[in-house]
């Protein structure tokens, strides 16, 4: 797949035909040579129900699941390079977040303050990192590693007006934080069973492939 | 993530600096201006010195220590780079009235010390900031400040009282005396303040996710427990001995139910999202 490079780059998920492979997890890790618990692409497992016993006295079930492939969302209003004491954070002119290694001193504020737990510890180097939107794929016209491994094409990117055009308006689902926090420019299609923001109905199944490094 | 035992410490050192700059500040106005100038002098560095221990212990927590040297670049959007700059501003201007209480200490006045007090006031400030993050609501509420405040009138109090006892052991009995009991009031005053302010801390929290366990109980026995032994020290103990035994115990009860009020601070954390 090979596209010209987006003014205003975003993801675009589809909840409703993400399978939770984890395929992008795996080639992000690859591309970016990731050590043991940094995970700049997760995938979030939300999951709830149970079995009922119906008026009728038959056993129903609500069960749900769905998952949520996710990693910097590139935000129009950062909190992380907003709190960044350092300005290491910073966002271009495209709107893609990186950190510059020469002035990052590791203090880990951004992590505390990003709803998304965006940037990850690397204790090997003493830094924060974080996805970069794969840049040096979007400059050769290429895909993100992420995109272009999806095998259910879940996982797009593109235009952020463009994406949210396609989408259409969606209410936000549980377990992501309100969208006023930080206006993420990702667009996410929800699943059919998801649960609406701040849901108590569900939980995170897989807390130990999403928490922090 | 690094652990937060050494902001822990940086966050009660400076907390306890700026307290105690504030009673002695107090307790020069309410003595007409003028502080024994030994103390004022000893009291000074000693503030100093805090800041300077606790700065260090907020440098071991960085990944990458050398390069906290950029930390105030984002002055203009990050609470924590206006941080850094207020307490390294605040210790230059400890070390420079140490260095006036030194070499003239007759015209160190409460007035000069005003400067030190407001420096400590946008330290707290910032300080308070720097977790009143919106995206953490187990921070971003009012027990915050109160819990921050209430934080440095104790340990400022604890502080300005030690000094003051080292100096009297120090020095003879003389036109000192008098001063030093009104700086035994206005610290009593300034821990219970504190002590005030902390229990107000704790109602305006919003309720606790994460269970404290039996430390969330002991915190405030110890803090109880110490300013009733500094209230028995301070106006019931005739013996000079019993009386530092006495301050001694409460410093402890005090500082170590500081300790677990900030580790458990820490523990609270939980942001929105994922």
């Amino acid at each position: 797949m090979v596209k010209r490079m987006p003014q205003r780059p975003a993801f675009y998920l589809d909840a409703q035909i993400c399978t939770g492979c984890k395929t992008c997890m795996v080639a992000c890790k690859d591309k970016n040579d990731l050590p043991l618990g940094v995970r700049w692409r997760r995938v979030v497992e939300y999951t709830g129900g149970q079995w009922r016993v119906m008026p009728d006295g038959t056993y129903g079930q609500d069960v749900f699941s769905y998952y949520i492939s996710l990693s910097c969302n590139h935000c129009a209003e950062p909190i992380c390079v907003e709190v960044c004491p350092t300005s290491a954070m910073n966002q271009d002119e495209n709107g893609i977040v990186s950190i510059d290694p020469a002035r990052c001193m590791g203090c880990g504020y951004c992590e505390w303050a990003c709803p998304y737990s965006a940037p990850q510890y690397q204790a090997g180097r003493g830094q924060m990192s974080k996805c970069d939107f794969c840049r040096d794929e979007l400059k050769a016209g290429n895909a993100p590693a992420c995109v272009a491994a999806c095998p259910t094409r879940a996982l797009d990117f593109g235009e952020l007006d463009d994406l949210q055009q396609k989408a259409g308006r969606h209410q936000p689902m549980a377990p992501l934080p309100d969208q006023d926090l930080t206006a993420p420019g990702a667009v996410f299609k929800p699943h059919k069973m998801s649960k609406p923001l701040n849901s108590p109905a569900g939980y995170i199944a897989n807390p130990e492939e999403t928490k922090d490094a | 993530m690094p652990n937060h035992g050494s902001l822990v410490i940086f966050t009660l050192m400076v907390q306890s600096a700026v307290g105690s700059i504030w009673c002695l500040q107090i307790a020069c106005f309410w003595n007409g201006g003028r502080v024994d100038a030994a103390h004022l002098e000893f009291q000074i560095l000693v503030a100093l010195g805090l800041v300077l221990t606790g700065l260090a212990a907020a440098m071991a927590h960085l990944g990458r220590p050398a390069g906290s040297l950029q930390a105030v670049k984002n002055f203009k959007s990050s609470w924590l780079s206006r941080e850094i700059f207020s307490v390294n501003l605040f210790a230059g201007l400890l070390a420079v009235m140490a260095l006036w209480a030194h070499i003239d200490p007759a015209t160190l006045t409460g007035w000069q010390l005003l400067v030190g007090s407001l420096a400590g006031g946008a330290v707290l400030y910032a300080m308070t900031r720097v977790y009143r993050l919106r995206t953490v609501p187990t921070w971003n509420h009012a027990g915050t400040p109160l819990a921050f405040g209430g934080s440095a009138l104790q340990l400022g109090g604890l502080l300005c009282m030690l000094v003051s006892e080292i100096i009297t052991l120090l020095q003879t009995a003389g036109p000192a005396a008098r001063g030093q009991a009104d700086l035994r009031i206005v610290v009593l005053i300034a821990v219970l303040a504190g002590f005030i302010l902390k229990i107000l801390a704790c109602r305006a929290k919003p309720s606790e996710p994460i269970s404290a366990g039996p430390f969330k109980t002991r915190q405030p026995v110890l803090q109880a427990l110490g300013i009733a032994l500094w209230a028995i020290a301070v106006f019931g103990a005739g013996n000079p001995v019993f009386q530092s035994l006495l301050l001694f115990l409460a410093a402890v009860c005090l500082v170590s139910g500081e300790i677990i009020h900030r580790a458990q601070f820490y523990i609270s954390y939980q942001r929105v999202g994922l």
